[in-house]
């Protein structure tokens, strides 16, 4: 039976997921402190731990996201985009349009039938359509990240922040919050800011029946309904939207050794 | 003085020693010390082709134009700084007029020393920063480095500036800004954009190629009068040949780029096509040489079999790349081989007009070979054909930053090559000379998708046959 | 807080629907300065201005379709038409632009490729040589073919003729209100005139002679509030229809503009069109030899900025604002040169850029309320 990694280090947090025979066996999520590298062997070795298993268990590693070379222990690594679009479309055929949106960049992905990547568009310039703006927002009004989703639900009255630039919209949000606009509101403007700069990014990509979210932001489900109501789409989101990088990589890493063997 | 570095550079032992006393004023004043040469020694035998003569000769050539351009005052000449893209043939006209004169674009040669060799820059950027192309507002770093490199007093200042008006309202601009602060005299030689109805190749607009006939006329006039040296029609006529024996040295390299496996990587193939572009006095002089040499050099490794890629790596077009080896070996690592770029020249579209003078030929002529010069959709429609006929697997559309016109063609160009072609697009941001906010580490996702998506699609399109 | 009483620029502006239903062709323009309108009236078609601005979301649609380093002016006016938010953009039976710099050729392309409207673009040249002015002269004679083909309708220099006569007397109208601003106590402001000069563009010219002469006269019986505010001039590349914050912060910080000068979206008014010359080379000599040349012209700076100061002179102006649009490098570099020039002659000068955000309101207001301020303390 051969076992596989697929390890994901983002800017924020460090994934593994370890796959056998096409099934996934275990994975695990670590928040990145300062050392890269030692995330990214500890986020295995707490996988490993979960599924029985040591590291010279593994018959191939596969290493992506921004910090991907720091995986001393990969056979290879490969790029993000193509890791979570192969991931989604493992656990979701039917997906045509991945929106990832990272801590320090969000992507838009148009996968075919195959499950192959065949157009992107990313941003990694701007803070405004990432992660970040979520967290220096949620830092001004006092909340946690897990909070701006059930929170923004009850909005009936979103705020609109005009702002395109992360660091003034944090000054737009101070005042608004000083004139006395409710946190609801505020937050689900926030997330409008965002859906938005995302359906204009991807808008030549192209959003229909088969858009899934993954990405940590994912798990927002305020984000997830400002992107279905500023794109007019419905849109899905995996259970571990946080896992689907690694679980491409973990993919990958079985290929790879079905290649080798078949040789 | 530096053995080993210009060594490497195509220096005869004879030409380092005779060299000296001028590779130390030139060096001295541009602030290149040892160290600065041990990092551009190691740069040069990690991302240049080292073991070829013809790439060594080739890297001489910018560092040997870069020292006659740093010493042309001291040296006596009367100095003109032409800009980018040149009208190649004024330029050429411009730098063979008289051993007295000299021209040159300065802000290629210090892109590929001072930038691609050199890693010093950055100092040059700011330079220009301070006195008139602030950061923030994507001024192109190639006039960046134009300005910094006068205003830091590394380049003197000229006699006469002639700015690029072909595709390009910036370069005008800066050397108004020359003008207006250094008292420089500008030789425009203006262009009109538009089509006004009539569309290229088939139907070049008459009155656009008078227009620039004249201007250029106008233009190597008051280089005559300047200068003291009328251009004549014959003596510009000759100097469009030695521009033309120089590109068409060129072109047995292209022929070349079309073997598999890829014979040349793209760092080396863009600094050395870079040369006719370039169409300095060393590239006119030294040049086809070079050119010739290393043709020679590569037909052997044809002929052998070998090259710098596997065998059956996917083809891509890249029209313009950015000008940082570091980025361009990422392509290599890639397994992505480049074998055309906008340096290679269309289908010849001749011309079925006869002109009366040498100036309306040659403006027909640059009408005629870039589509960049005349229009959006000829910019488009040339970037397919040229896709179509190289039977590339991919193209790669960069956009430098500061260039505005890519601005207004880039997103439909790849709508349009995607959809007749079926091929990947990816457009590319980035920029020629600043390394500040695009490198390597930033870029390297991007590229590293677009290989997988070429390669995919590459093999799809096998599966399909 | 107006301190002068708001004027009624209200000028109504033609109901183009109705006019479109009438069978009158609908021809739009980029308002450049180096379109004569007058040749679209003559055919019996109605110019339309493509020259609304100031709005982000439209800039933000047109990410899609234009490169994001070209001004958001001209970037915008893809958006506003992909976003159907400018009814009179709807009603296009062709596009007409007069192609000066990149940026202009944006508009040019972005229509061209990605919308359905036919873009008729003609190049302009770049400086005001002899073979230049006639290079004009033949586009706007290919403008002047494209038109009849149209319209069906021969330009009669006759026709022509009365064209430019019309124009003429609205310049006279528009130019003697502005002179009013030469006063000690302006008695319209600056943020009006612009607005009036922008309803302009959009109404009826049979009425809008009387309606400019009913609105001079309403004005001239004004007795403005004798208060010294700092007289700007305002300057810059556009100031679109709809694009008012920057004049807003100014009259606000407690300033009075006084005389303008922009290259695209307000139509000049100072001189007359010769009537004696043959109309086609009136024209050509009108809008391109005697016109003062934008930025993007080669060597523009010695004659715009004597004009400039001939203006900044002429209405004993305390201060120059520089307004200049994201990315339009031309007038970015002019405005480093002009800051000299200016200081030079005792001018203090201020450069603020736009890029359309609502965001950068709180930023260029303090800017422009220091400003304001230490011209008062002066």
């Amino acid at each position: 039976m051969m076992q596989v990694a697929g390890i994901d280090i983002g800017a924020g947090t460090a994934k593994a997921v370890i796959m056998s025979d096409s099934n996934i066996t275990s994975y695990s999520v670590k928040r990145i402190s300062n050392n890269v590298v030692k995330a990214a062997e500890e986020v295995t070795s707490e996988a490993l731990d979960k599924a029985g298993l040591s590291l010279s268990n593994l018959d191939y590693v596969v290493a992506t996201g921004w910090g991907r070379n720091a995986v001393s222990f990969a056979n290879k690594t490969s790029s993000e985009i193509i890791c979570h679009a192969s991931g989604v479309y493992f656990l979701m055929p039917q997906v045509r349009t991945v929106i990832d949106i990272g801590a320090q960049d969000s992507k838009v992905t148009r996968v075919n039938e195959k499950g192959e990547v065949v157009d992107f568009i990313m941003n990694d310039k701007c803070a405004a359509g990432t992660g970040r703006f979520l967290e220096v927002m949620a830092q001004v009004l006092g909340i946690t990240l897990e909070e701006m989703g059930p929170l923004s639900l009850t909005s009936e009255n979103p705020c609109s922040i005009s702002s395109t630039c992360t660091v003034f919209a944090e000054t737009e949000v101070i005042s608004l919050r000083a004139e006395g606009k409710h946190m609801n509101d505020l937050i689900a403007g926030i997330h409008r800011a965002i859906a938005s700069r995302i359906i204009v990014m991807g808008s030549g990509i192209g959003f229909d029946k088969g858009t899934v979210f993954t990405g940590g932001v994912a798990k927002n489900s305020g984000v997830k309904e400002a992107l279905e109501e500023a794109g007019q789409v419905k849109i899905t989101v995996p259970k571990e939207p946080q896992i689907t990088g690694a679980l491409g990589a973990a993919l990958i890493a079985q290929v790879e050794l079905t290649q080798a063997a078949s040789v | 003085m530096y053995p080993e570095f210009l060594e490497l550079c195509g220096f005869e032992p004879e030409e380092i020693k005779q060299e000296e006393p001028r590779v130390r004023r030139a060096f001295e004043i541009l602030d290149i010390g040892p160290e600065d040469v041990d990092k551009a020694t190691e740069r040069i035998k990690t991302y240049y082709d080292v073991e070829l003569i013809g790439i060594r000769k080739s890297l001489g050539i910018w560092v040997k134009e870069l020292i006659d351009m740093v010493l042309a005052k001291e040296e006596g000449k009367k100095i003109v700084y032409a800009s980018f893209p040149p009208t190649y043939q004024m330029v050429a006209a411009m730098t063979s007029a008289s051993s007295d004169i000299y021209c040159v674009i300065p802000e290629v040669i210090l892109g590929v020393t001072m930038n691609c060799i050199f890693t010093k820059a950055t100092s040059i950027l700011e330079a220009a920063e301070k006195h008139g192309l602030a950061p923030g507002l994507a001024f192109c770093s190639y006039l960046q480095m134009r300005l910094g490199a006068i205003a830091k007093g590394i380049i003197p200042v000229p006699d006469l500036v002639v700015p690029s008006c072909l595709m390009c309202d910036q370069s005008p601009k800066v050397d108004e800004l020359l003008h207006e602060v250094y008292g420089v005299p500008v030789a425009y030689a203006d262009h009109l954009f538009g089509s006004g109805g009539s569309e290229w190749p088939d139907d070049i607009s008459p009155q656009r190629v008078q227009y620039l006939a004249t201007e250029i006329r106008n233009a190597m006039e008051e280089f005559g009068n300047l200068f003291n040296h009328e251009v004549t029609e014959s003596e510009f006529q000759q100097a469009t040949e030695k521009e033309a024996a120089l590109f068409n040295a060129s072109l047995g390299l292209w022929e070349l780029m079309k073997a598999n496996p890829l014979p040349l990587r793209i760092n080396d193939l863009n600094m050395v096509t870079e040369i006719p572009a370039a169409c300095s006095g060393r590239a006119l002089r030294e040049g086809a040489n070079a050119l010739n040499l290393l043709c020679k050099e590569l037909a052997k490794r044809v002929e052998d079999g070998v090259g710098v890629l596997e065998k059956g790596a996917p083809r891509i077009m890249a029209a313009m790349v950015p000008y940082d080896p570091s980025i361009l070996s990422i392509f290599d690592e890639l397994g992505l081989a480049i074998s055309v770029t906008s340096q290679v020249p269309s289908p010849a579209r001749e011309t079925t007009v006869s002109y009366n003078s040498v100036w309306e030929q040659v403006a027909d002529l640059i009408l005629r070979r870039r589509g960049a010069l005349y229009s959006g959709l000829a910019y488009l429609s040339q970037a397919r054909d040229l896709a179509k006929l190289n039977n590339v697997d991919g193209v790669i559309l960069f956009h430098h930053i500061g260039c505005r016109q890519y601005n207004t063609w880039l997103l439909k160009a790849k709508a349009v090559i995607e959809k007749d072609l079926d091929i990947p697009v990816l457009i590319f941001e980035g920029d020629y000379c600043d390394t500040r906010d695009y490198n390597a580490k930033q870029s390297r996702t991007k590229l590293e998708t677009f290989a997988q998506i070429v390669k995919t699609a590459k093999a799809s399109r096998k599966g399909n046959k | 807080m107006r301190t002068t009483e708001e004027a009624n620029v209200n000028i109504k502006p033609l109901d183009l629907k109705k006019t479109r239903e009438n069978g009158t062709k609908i021809v739009g323009y980029v308002p450049n300065g180096y379109i004569p309108v007058e040749l679209i009236y003559a055919c019996g078609a109605v110019p339309v201005a493509i020259a609304k601005g100031g709005d982000s979301g439209p800039l933000a649609a047109s990410a899609s379709y234009l490169g994001r380093f070209l001004d958001p002016f001209c970037r915008a006016q893809i958006g506003y038409r992909i976003l159907q938010e400018e009814p009179s953009y709807e009603m296009l039976d062709l596009l007409i632009v007069p192609i000066t710099d990149m940026h202009i050729r944006g508009i040019a392309d972005s229509w061209g490729f990605f919308s359905d409207v036919e873009v008729f673009s003609f190049p302009v040249p770049h400086a005001k040589t002899h073979h230049g002015l006639q290079h004009y002269l033949e586009g706007i004679n290919l403008v002047k073919e494209r038109l009849e083909r149209l319209t069906g309708t021969e330009i009669t220099m006759e026709r022509l003729r009365k064209e430019i006569e019309l124009t003429n007397n609205i310049r006279a109208i528009l130019k003697e209100i502005s002179l009013m601003r030469k006063l000690e106590s302006p008695p319209i402001t600056g943020k009006d005139f612009i607005r009036l000069i922008h309803r302009s563009l959009y109404a009826d010219r049979l009425i809008l002679k009387e309606a400019l002469e009913l609105f001079r006269d309403e004005i001239k019986k004004k007795t403005p509030p004798d208060l010294e505010k700092p007289r700007i001039l305002l300057t810059g590349s556009t100031l679109a229809v709809g694009d008012y914050k920057v004049i807003d912060l100014l009259e606000e910080a407690g300033a009075s503009v006084v005389i303008e000068e922009f290259c695209e979206g307000l139509p000049d008014y100072w001189q007359a069109i010769d009537t004696d010359d043959d109309p086609m080379h009136a024209l050509a000599a009108n809008y391109f030899a005697n016109s003062v040349p934008g930025a993007l012209f080669r060597g523009s700076t010695k004659e715009r900025f004597a004009f400039l100061l001939r203006l900044a002179q002429d209405f004993k102006v305390d201060g120059i604002v520089w307004y200049s649009l994201m990315h339009r490098e031309t007038y970015d570099i002019e405005g480093y040169l002009f800051h000299e020039v200016a200081n030079q002659h005792g001018l203090p000068m201020l450069k603020v850029i736009s890029n359309y955000d609502a965001s950068e309101t709180g930023a260029i207001r303090t800017r422009i309320e220091t400003f304001i301020e230490t011209i008062k303390a002066r």
